[in-house]
Protein backbone atom coordinates (compact mmCIF):
# COMPACT_ATOMS: atom_id res chain seq x y z
CA UNK A 1 0.00 0.00 0.00
CA UNK A 2 2.80 1.89 -0.14
CA UNK A 3 4.34 4.48 -3.03
CA UNK A 4 7.53 2.08 -3.47
CA UNK A 5 6.73 -1.29 -4.81
CA UNK A 6 7.80 -3.65 -4.68
CA UNK A 7 6.23 -4.22 -0.94
CA UNK A 8 7.03 -7.60 0.10
CA UNK A 9 3.14 -8.69 0.89
CA UNK A 10 1.84 -7.26 -2.51
CA UNK A 11 4.98 -9.08 -4.26
CA UNK A 12 4.32 -12.67 -3.12
CA UNK A 13 0.62 -12.38 -3.72
CA UNK A 14 1.24 -11.24 -7.28
CA UNK A 15 3.21 -14.20 -7.93
CA UNK A 16 0.54 -16.88 -6.39
CA UNK A 17 -0.39 -19.15 -9.17
CA UNK A 18 -4.31 -18.25 -8.76
CA UNK A 19 -7.03 -16.36 -10.53
CA UNK A 20 -6.89 -12.52 -9.59
CA UNK A 21 -9.86 -12.34 -8.08
CA UNK A 22 -8.34 -15.14 -5.53
CA UNK A 23 -5.14 -12.49 -5.53
CA UNK A 24 -7.59 -9.42 -4.65
CA UNK A 25 -8.67 -11.21 -1.79
CA UNK A 26 -5.77 -12.51 -0.52
CA UNK A 27 -4.47 -8.56 -0.52
CA UNK A 28 -7.53 -7.91 1.01
CA UNK A 29 -6.73 -10.20 4.04
CA UNK A 30 -3.32 -9.43 4.08
CA UNK A 31 -4.04 -6.02 4.25
CA UNK A 32 -6.42 -6.40 7.17
CA UNK A 33 -3.86 -8.47 9.01
CA UNK A 34 -0.87 -5.75 8.44
CA UNK A 35 -2.85 -2.84 7.64
CA UNK A 36 -5.95 -3.11 10.02
CA UNK A 37 -6.83 0.92 10.07
CA UNK A 38 -6.92 0.25 5.95
CA UNK A 39 -9.76 -2.17 6.53
CA UNK A 40 -11.69 -0.19 9.06
CA UNK A 41 -11.74 3.00 6.88
CA UNK A 42 -11.84 0.89 3.41
CA UNK A 43 -15.08 -1.56 4.93
CA UNK A 44 -16.53 2.23 6.38
CA UNK A 45 -15.98 4.13 3.00
CA UNK A 46 -17.86 0.88 1.18
CA UNK A 47 -20.78 1.09 3.01
CA UNK A 48 -21.03 4.81 2.90
CA UNK A 49 -20.96 3.89 -1.13
CA UNK A 50 -23.47 1.75 -0.83
CA UNK A 51 -26.22 3.43 1.52
CA UNK A 52 -25.75 7.18 -1.01
CA UNK A 53 -26.25 4.39 -3.85
CA UNK A 54 -23.21 6.10 -5.27
CA UNK A 55 -22.77 4.18 -8.32
CA UNK A 56 -26.49 4.59 -9.16
CA UNK A 57 -25.77 6.87 -11.81
CA UNK A 58 -23.35 4.85 -13.80
CA UNK A 59 -23.67 3.42 -17.39
CA UNK A 60 -24.52 -0.17 -17.07
CA UNK A 61 -24.45 -3.00 -19.73
CA UNK A 62 -27.38 -2.26 -22.51
CA UNK A 63 -26.83 1.85 -22.14
CA UNK A 64 -24.63 3.27 -24.19
CA UNK A 65 -20.50 4.87 -23.00
CA UNK A 66 -20.67 8.50 -23.50
CA UNK A 67 -17.75 9.15 -26.22
CA UNK A 68 -14.43 10.39 -25.01
CA UNK A 69 -11.68 12.67 -26.04
CA UNK A 70 -8.22 11.31 -23.53
CA UNK A 71 -4.71 11.98 -24.04
CA UNK A 72 -2.90 8.92 -23.45
CA UNK A 73 0.62 8.90 -21.42
CA UNK A 74 2.43 10.58 -24.27
CA UNK A 75 0.07 13.06 -25.13
CA UNK A 76 -1.69 11.56 -27.80
CA UNK A 77 -5.56 12.71 -27.58
CA UNK A 78 -7.22 9.02 -27.82
CA UNK A 79 -10.69 8.86 -29.37
CA UNK A 80 -14.04 6.23 -28.08
CA UNK A 81 -15.01 6.81 -31.29
CA UNK A 82 -11.67 5.75 -33.37
CA UNK A 83 -10.74 2.88 -30.86
CA UNK A 84 -14.33 1.60 -31.50
CA UNK A 85 -13.82 1.49 -35.54
CA UNK A 86 -11.10 -1.28 -34.82
CA UNK A 87 -13.31 -3.43 -32.89
CA UNK A 88 -14.56 -3.85 -28.83
CA UNK A 89 -13.22 -2.10 -26.19
CA UNK A 90 -12.82 -3.20 -22.80
CA UNK A 91 -12.25 -0.54 -20.75
CA UNK A 92 -11.05 -0.03 -17.10
CA UNK A 93 -11.61 2.60 -14.42
CA UNK A 94 -8.06 2.38 -12.19
CA UNK A 95 -7.13 4.96 -9.16
CA UNK A 96 -3.19 5.08 -9.27
CA UNK A 97 -0.04 3.73 -9.15
CA UNK A 98 -0.46 3.47 -5.72
CA UNK A 99 -3.54 0.90 -5.10
CA UNK A 100 -2.89 -2.42 -5.07
CA UNK A 101 -5.75 -3.72 -6.09
CA UNK A 102 -5.62 -1.64 -9.51
CA UNK A 103 -2.24 -3.12 -10.30
CA UNK A 104 -3.51 -7.10 -9.51
CA UNK A 105 -5.96 -5.82 -11.98
CA UNK A 106 -3.83 -4.57 -14.74
CA UNK A 107 -1.20 -7.06 -14.36
CA UNK A 108 -4.18 -9.22 -14.74
CA UNK A 109 -5.14 -7.34 -17.95
CA UNK A 110 -1.98 -7.28 -19.23
CA UNK A 111 -1.96 -11.05 -19.36
CA UNK A 112 -5.15 -11.02 -21.38
CA UNK A 113 -3.92 -8.22 -23.91
CA UNK A 114 -2.69 -10.76 -26.77
CA UNK A 115 -5.95 -12.50 -26.49
CA UNK A 116 -7.95 -9.86 -26.94
CA UNK A 117 -5.93 -8.27 -29.81
CA UNK A 118 -5.92 -11.48 -31.41
CA UNK A 119 -9.53 -10.91 -30.96
CA UNK A 120 -9.97 -7.30 -32.35
CA UNK A 121 -10.24 -5.96 -29.02
CA UNK A 122 -8.94 -2.94 -27.44
CA UNK A 123 -7.79 -2.55 -23.60
CA UNK A 124 -7.88 0.95 -21.97
CA UNK A 125 -7.18 2.11 -18.47
CA UNK A 126 -8.36 5.53 -17.39
CA UNK A 127 -6.90 7.60 -13.98
CA UNK A 128 -7.26 10.40 -12.86
CA UNK A 129 -3.83 10.50 -12.40
CA UNK A 130 -0.80 13.19 -14.14
CA UNK A 131 1.39 12.06 -16.76
CA UNK A 132 3.97 10.82 -15.23
CA UNK A 133 2.34 9.04 -12.31
CA UNK A 134 0.20 7.63 -14.96
CA UNK A 135 3.32 6.12 -16.77
CA UNK A 136 4.87 5.29 -13.39
CA UNK A 137 1.44 2.99 -12.76
CA UNK A 138 2.36 1.45 -16.54
CA UNK A 139 5.77 0.52 -16.01
CA UNK A 140 5.09 -1.02 -12.52
CA UNK A 141 3.01 -3.41 -14.38
CA UNK A 142 4.43 -3.58 -17.37
CA UNK A 143 1.40 -2.35 -19.58
CA UNK A 144 1.76 -2.87 -23.40
CA UNK A 145 -1.85 -1.17 -23.29
CA UNK A 146 -2.36 2.76 -22.77
CA UNK A 147 -3.06 4.37 -19.95
CA UNK A 148 -5.52 7.59 -20.51
CA UNK A 149 -4.99 10.72 -18.15
CA UNK A 150 -8.42 11.56 -17.29
CA UNK A 151 -7.26 15.05 -14.95
CA UNK A 152 -9.83 16.29 -12.52
CA UNK A 153 -12.14 12.84 -13.08
CA UNK A 154 -13.97 14.88 -15.68
CA UNK A 155 -14.98 11.79 -17.64
CA UNK A 156 -15.72 9.77 -14.63
CA UNK A 157 -17.92 12.10 -13.16
CA UNK A 158 -19.71 11.85 -16.28
CA UNK A 159 -19.91 8.19 -16.16
CA UNK A 160 -21.26 9.14 -12.36
CA UNK A 161 -18.38 7.17 -11.29
CA UNK A 162 -16.49 9.59 -9.31
CA UNK A 163 -16.38 9.42 -5.46
CA UNK A 164 -14.86 11.34 -2.50
CA UNK A 165 -12.42 9.66 -0.22
CA UNK A 166 -13.19 11.56 2.40
CA UNK A 167 -10.84 13.21 5.56
CA UNK A 168 -10.08 10.02 6.84
CA UNK A 169 -8.99 8.06 4.24
CA UNK A 170 -7.24 11.43 3.20
CA UNK A 171 -5.27 12.10 6.09
CA UNK A 172 -4.60 8.25 6.40
CA UNK A 173 -3.05 8.49 2.53
CA UNK A 174 -1.10 11.32 3.21
CA UNK A 175 0.30 9.18 6.80
CA UNK A 176 1.39 6.49 4.39
CA UNK A 177 3.24 8.55 1.44
CA UNK A 178 0.49 8.26 -0.73
CA UNK A 179 0.68 11.82 -2.44
CA UNK A 180 -2.73 12.15 -4.61
CA UNK A 181 -2.81 15.70 -4.56
CA UNK A 182 1.03 15.40 -6.43
CA UNK A 183 0.03 12.15 -8.67
CA UNK A 184 -3.28 14.07 -9.86
CA UNK A 185 -2.53 17.43 -10.32
CA UNK A 186 -4.99 18.72 -7.77
CA UNK A 187 -6.62 18.35 -4.19
CA UNK A 188 -6.45 14.78 -4.55
CA UNK A 189 -9.69 14.36 -2.65
CA UNK A 190 -11.79 12.07 -5.31
CA UNK A 191 -11.52 8.84 -7.46
CA UNK A 192 -12.72 6.73 -9.95
CA UNK A 193 -14.60 4.05 -8.55
CA UNK A 194 -12.84 1.54 -10.21
CA UNK A 195 -15.39 0.05 -12.77
CA UNK A 196 -15.00 -1.75 -15.90
CA UNK A 197 -16.82 -1.87 -19.08
CA UNK A 198 -16.91 -4.03 -22.08
CA UNK A 199 -18.41 -1.88 -25.08
CA UNK A 200 -19.05 -3.27 -28.32
CA UNK A 201 -18.35 -1.47 -31.68
CA UNK A 202 -21.51 0.04 -31.52
CA UNK A 203 -20.68 1.84 -28.34
CA UNK A 204 -23.29 -0.21 -26.20
CA UNK A 205 -22.01 -1.48 -23.11
CA UNK A 206 -22.16 -5.47 -23.32
CA UNK A 207 -20.79 -6.23 -19.99
CA UNK A 208 -20.04 -3.91 -16.58
CA UNK A 209 -18.71 -4.39 -13.38
CA UNK A 210 -19.22 -1.51 -11.41
CA UNK A 211 -18.91 -2.09 -7.45
CA UNK A 212 -19.01 -0.08 -4.75
CA UNK A 213 -16.03 -2.30 -2.96
CA UNK A 214 -12.96 -0.89 -5.44
CA UNK A 215 -10.74 -4.38 -3.62
CA UNK A 216 -13.25 -5.94 -5.95
CA UNK A 217 -12.82 -6.15 -10.06
CA UNK A 218 -14.27 -7.75 -13.23
CA UNK A 219 -12.73 -10.97 -13.63
CA UNK A 220 -10.77 -12.22 -17.04
CA UNK A 221 -12.94 -14.52 -17.66
CA UNK A 222 -16.07 -12.37 -17.60
CA UNK A 223 -14.39 -9.79 -19.97
CA UNK A 224 -13.22 -12.40 -22.31
CA UNK A 225 -16.82 -14.43 -22.41
CA UNK A 226 -18.31 -11.10 -23.00
CA UNK A 227 -16.03 -10.34 -26.00
CA UNK A 228 -16.85 -13.38 -27.36
CA UNK A 229 -20.19 -12.67 -27.29
CA UNK A 230 -20.31 -9.79 -28.83
CA UNK A 231 -18.31 -11.54 -31.60
CA UNK A 232 -20.49 -14.07 -32.15
CA UNK B 1 23.52 21.60 -30.42
CA UNK B 2 23.73 19.18 -28.33
CA UNK B 3 21.06 17.86 -26.16
CA UNK B 4 22.58 17.53 -22.71
CA UNK B 5 21.78 20.73 -21.31
CA UNK B 6 25.43 21.06 -19.40
CA UNK B 7 26.70 22.31 -23.13
CA UNK B 8 29.09 24.88 -22.14
CA UNK B 9 29.26 27.13 -25.07
CA UNK B 10 25.07 26.96 -24.84
CA UNK B 11 25.58 27.92 -21.26
CA UNK B 12 28.15 30.63 -22.29
CA UNK B 13 25.70 32.44 -24.71
CA UNK B 14 22.23 32.15 -22.65
CA UNK B 15 24.11 34.07 -19.42
CA UNK B 16 25.04 36.60 -22.07
CA UNK B 17 23.85 40.33 -21.27
CA UNK B 18 22.12 40.66 -24.13
CA UNK B 19 18.87 40.27 -25.80
CA UNK B 20 17.40 37.26 -27.08
CA UNK B 21 17.77 38.30 -31.15
CA UNK B 22 21.78 39.20 -29.98
CA UNK B 23 22.01 35.33 -28.17
CA UNK B 24 20.47 33.47 -31.29
CA UNK B 25 22.79 35.37 -33.57
CA UNK B 26 25.60 34.16 -31.05
CA UNK B 27 24.92 30.56 -30.75
CA UNK B 28 23.99 30.66 -34.64
CA UNK B 29 27.76 32.34 -34.96
CA UNK B 30 29.33 29.32 -32.59
CA UNK B 31 27.11 26.75 -34.83
CA UNK B 32 28.11 27.97 -37.97
CA UNK B 33 31.99 27.33 -36.70
CA UNK B 34 31.76 24.33 -34.67
CA UNK B 35 29.11 22.38 -37.01
CA UNK B 36 29.10 23.91 -40.59
CA UNK B 37 27.54 20.74 -41.68
CA UNK B 38 24.38 21.78 -39.58
CA UNK B 39 24.68 25.64 -41.01
CA UNK B 40 24.59 24.22 -44.79
CA UNK B 41 21.76 21.94 -43.64
CA UNK B 42 20.11 24.70 -42.36
CA UNK B 43 20.43 27.70 -44.74
CA UNK B 44 20.01 25.12 -47.51
CA UNK B 45 16.29 23.89 -45.63
CA UNK B 46 15.26 27.81 -45.45
CA UNK B 47 16.40 28.16 -48.87
CA UNK B 48 13.87 25.45 -49.83
CA UNK B 49 11.41 27.05 -47.35
CA UNK B 50 11.81 30.27 -49.12
CA UNK B 51 11.44 29.19 -52.11
CA UNK B 52 8.46 27.05 -52.14
CA UNK B 53 6.62 29.90 -50.62
CA UNK B 54 6.54 27.99 -46.85
CA UNK B 55 4.73 30.42 -44.77
CA UNK B 56 1.83 31.57 -47.05
CA UNK B 57 -0.22 29.50 -46.05
CA UNK B 58 0.37 30.03 -42.32
CA UNK B 59 -2.02 32.07 -40.35
CA UNK B 60 -1.04 35.58 -40.20
CA UNK B 61 -2.08 38.92 -37.99
CA UNK B 62 -5.49 39.67 -38.95
CA UNK B 63 -6.63 36.21 -38.70
CA UNK B 64 -8.40 34.34 -36.07
CA UNK B 65 -6.83 31.29 -34.61
CA UNK B 66 -8.39 28.07 -34.71
CA UNK B 67 -9.72 26.75 -31.50
CA UNK B 68 -7.72 23.94 -30.31
CA UNK B 69 -8.31 21.25 -26.97
CA UNK B 70 -4.46 19.82 -26.27
CA UNK B 71 -2.76 18.36 -23.40
CA UNK B 72 -0.17 19.90 -21.07
CA UNK B 73 2.65 17.61 -20.02
CA UNK B 74 0.59 16.25 -16.96
CA UNK B 75 -2.66 15.42 -19.66
CA UNK B 76 -4.42 18.36 -18.47
CA UNK B 77 -6.54 19.23 -21.81
CA UNK B 78 -6.49 22.97 -21.98
CA UNK B 79 -8.73 24.65 -24.16
CA UNK B 80 -7.72 27.75 -26.00
CA UNK B 81 -11.28 29.58 -25.03
CA UNK B 82 -10.39 29.28 -21.43
CA UNK B 83 -7.52 31.28 -21.68
CA UNK B 84 -8.76 33.92 -23.60
CA UNK B 85 -11.80 33.94 -20.78
CA UNK B 86 -8.88 35.91 -18.70
CA UNK B 87 -6.91 37.72 -21.34
CA UNK B 88 -4.67 37.62 -24.03
CA UNK B 89 -2.50 34.93 -24.79
CA UNK B 90 1.09 34.42 -26.36
CA UNK B 91 1.78 31.41 -28.42
CA UNK B 92 4.82 29.70 -28.71
CA UNK B 93 5.54 27.06 -31.43
CA UNK B 94 8.59 25.45 -30.52
CA UNK B 95 10.74 22.24 -32.14
CA UNK B 96 11.99 20.48 -28.94
CA UNK B 97 14.24 20.37 -25.98
CA UNK B 98 17.56 19.50 -28.70
CA UNK B 99 17.28 22.93 -30.14
CA UNK B 100 19.24 25.49 -28.97
CA UNK B 101 17.21 28.20 -30.26
CA UNK B 102 13.93 26.95 -28.92
CA UNK B 103 15.46 27.12 -25.46
CA UNK B 104 16.86 30.98 -25.81
CA UNK B 105 13.63 31.62 -26.84
CA UNK B 106 11.54 30.01 -23.81
CA UNK B 107 14.26 31.28 -21.32
CA UNK B 108 13.60 34.65 -22.50
CA UNK B 109 9.88 34.04 -22.57
CA UNK B 110 10.08 32.67 -18.91
CA UNK B 111 12.10 35.64 -18.29
CA UNK B 112 9.28 37.90 -19.12
CA UNK B 113 6.29 35.80 -17.77
CA UNK B 114 5.48 37.74 -14.95
CA UNK B 115 5.26 40.90 -16.87
CA UNK B 116 3.07 38.98 -19.11
CA UNK B 117 0.78 38.07 -16.56
CA UNK B 118 0.51 41.55 -14.66
CA UNK B 119 -0.53 42.74 -18.39
CA UNK B 120 -3.58 40.07 -17.84
CA UNK B 121 -2.16 37.61 -20.13
CA UNK B 122 -0.57 34.12 -20.76
CA UNK B 123 1.91 32.28 -22.52
CA UNK B 124 2.03 28.61 -23.89
CA UNK B 125 4.48 26.90 -25.58
CA UNK B 126 3.12 24.08 -27.94
CA UNK B 127 5.67 21.28 -29.46
CA UNK B 128 5.83 18.07 -31.11
CA UNK B 129 7.23 16.39 -28.13
CA UNK B 130 5.69 13.40 -26.56
CA UNK B 131 4.89 14.27 -22.70
CA UNK B 132 8.32 12.53 -21.30
CA UNK B 133 10.51 15.01 -23.98
CA UNK B 134 8.24 18.27 -23.83
CA UNK B 135 8.66 17.98 -19.75
CA UNK B 136 12.67 17.74 -20.16
CA UNK B 137 12.17 20.86 -22.19
CA UNK B 138 10.71 22.71 -19.42
CA UNK B 139 12.73 21.23 -16.83
CA UNK B 140 15.61 22.35 -18.88
CA UNK B 141 14.41 25.64 -19.36
CA UNK B 142 12.76 26.08 -15.66
CA UNK B 143 9.20 27.00 -17.27
CA UNK B 144 6.50 28.02 -15.16
CA UNK B 145 3.85 28.09 -18.18
CA UNK B 146 2.54 25.18 -19.89
CA UNK B 147 3.72 23.75 -22.06
CA UNK B 148 1.13 21.61 -24.73
CA UNK B 149 1.83 18.32 -26.87
CA UNK B 150 0.41 18.56 -30.23
CA UNK B 151 1.53 14.94 -31.42
CA UNK B 152 1.63 14.79 -34.24
CA UNK B 153 1.32 18.40 -35.62
CA UNK B 154 -2.02 18.35 -36.13
CA UNK B 155 -2.59 22.21 -34.49
CA UNK B 156 0.73 23.06 -36.09
CA UNK B 157 -0.90 21.89 -39.71
CA UNK B 158 -4.24 23.69 -39.07
CA UNK B 159 -2.23 26.70 -38.69
CA UNK B 160 -0.05 26.21 -41.82
CA UNK B 161 3.02 25.64 -39.59
CA UNK B 162 4.22 22.48 -40.33
CA UNK B 163 6.91 21.68 -42.49
CA UNK B 164 8.89 18.25 -43.93
CA UNK B 165 12.42 18.41 -42.38
CA UNK B 166 13.70 16.60 -45.34
CA UNK B 167 16.08 13.49 -45.98
CA UNK B 168 19.18 14.98 -45.20
CA UNK B 169 18.37 17.22 -41.87
CA UNK B 170 16.89 13.85 -40.84
CA UNK B 171 20.23 11.95 -41.04
CA UNK B 172 22.16 14.40 -39.61
CA UNK B 173 19.87 14.55 -36.41
CA UNK B 174 20.37 11.03 -36.17
CA UNK B 175 24.07 11.03 -36.51
CA UNK B 176 23.94 13.81 -33.95
CA UNK B 177 21.80 11.71 -31.75
CA UNK B 178 18.77 14.03 -31.65
CA UNK B 179 15.85 10.86 -31.69
CA UNK B 180 12.57 13.08 -33.33
CA UNK B 181 11.13 9.59 -33.61
CA UNK B 182 11.75 8.67 -30.28
CA UNK B 183 10.86 11.96 -28.81
CA UNK B 184 7.91 12.63 -30.94
CA UNK B 185 6.39 9.24 -31.04
CA UNK B 186 6.03 8.93 -35.10
CA UNK B 187 8.31 9.20 -37.91
CA UNK B 188 9.70 12.44 -36.78
CA UNK B 189 10.21 13.65 -40.25
CA UNK B 190 8.40 16.80 -39.61
CA UNK B 191 8.43 19.97 -37.04
CA UNK B 192 6.17 22.84 -36.45
CA UNK B 193 7.85 26.47 -38.09
CA UNK B 194 8.31 27.81 -34.74
CA UNK B 195 5.98 31.17 -35.36
CA UNK B 196 4.78 33.14 -32.41
CA UNK B 197 1.48 34.37 -32.05
CA UNK B 198 -0.03 37.18 -29.18
CA UNK B 199 -3.84 36.22 -29.14
CA UNK B 200 -6.24 38.83 -28.34
CA UNK B 201 -9.83 37.95 -26.08
CA UNK B 202 -11.11 37.61 -29.50
CA UNK B 203 -9.26 35.16 -30.48
CA UNK B 204 -7.80 37.11 -33.18
CA UNK B 205 -4.04 37.26 -34.17
CA UNK B 206 -3.01 40.85 -33.36
CA UNK B 207 1.12 40.23 -33.62
CA UNK B 208 2.73 37.59 -35.57
CA UNK B 209 6.39 36.23 -36.08
CA UNK B 210 6.68 33.35 -39.03
CA UNK B 211 9.52 33.41 -40.58
CA UNK B 212 11.12 30.49 -42.63
CA UNK B 213 14.60 30.85 -40.61
CA UNK B 214 14.06 29.20 -37.96
CA UNK B 215 16.67 30.46 -36.28
CA UNK B 216 15.17 33.59 -35.37
CA UNK B 217 12.53 33.91 -33.01
CA UNK B 218 9.90 36.86 -31.86
CA UNK B 219 11.79 39.66 -29.53
CA UNK B 220 10.29 40.07 -26.29
CA UNK B 221 10.01 43.56 -26.31
CA UNK B 222 7.59 43.29 -29.63
CA UNK B 223 5.79 40.68 -27.55
CA UNK B 224 5.00 43.12 -24.45
CA UNK B 225 4.64 45.73 -26.66
CA UNK B 226 1.41 44.29 -28.48
CA UNK B 227 -0.04 43.37 -25.06
CA UNK B 228 0.40 46.60 -24.06
CA UNK B 229 -1.18 48.52 -26.93
CA UNK B 230 -4.48 45.66 -26.16
CA UNK B 231 -4.75 46.33 -22.74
Amino acid sequence: MNDTSPEPGFEAIRCLSVPMAEKLIAYAKWAAANEPHYELLYDDLVEQLDAADATESAPRKGSSLPPFQLPDTDGRLVQSGELLKAGPLVLSFNRGHWCSYCRLELLALEELNAEIRQLGGTIISITPQCASAANKLREICELTFPILCDVDNAYALECGLMMMIGPAIDRVYQMTGINLSADQGNEGLFLPIPATYVIGQDGIIHADYVQPDFRTRMTPQDILAALHKILT
Amino acid sequence: MHIPSTDPDFDAIRCLSVPLAEKLHAYADYSAKNYPDFKLLYDLLVAQLEASGSTEGALRAGASLPPFVLPDTDGRLINLAKFLETGPLVISFNRGHWCPYCRLELLALEEIYAEVKGLGGDIISITPQRIPAANQLREMCGLTFPMLCDIDNAFALECGLMMSIGAAVDQAYQDFGIDLANDQGNGGLFLPMPATYVIGRDGMIIADYLHPDFRTRMAPNDILMSLTRQS
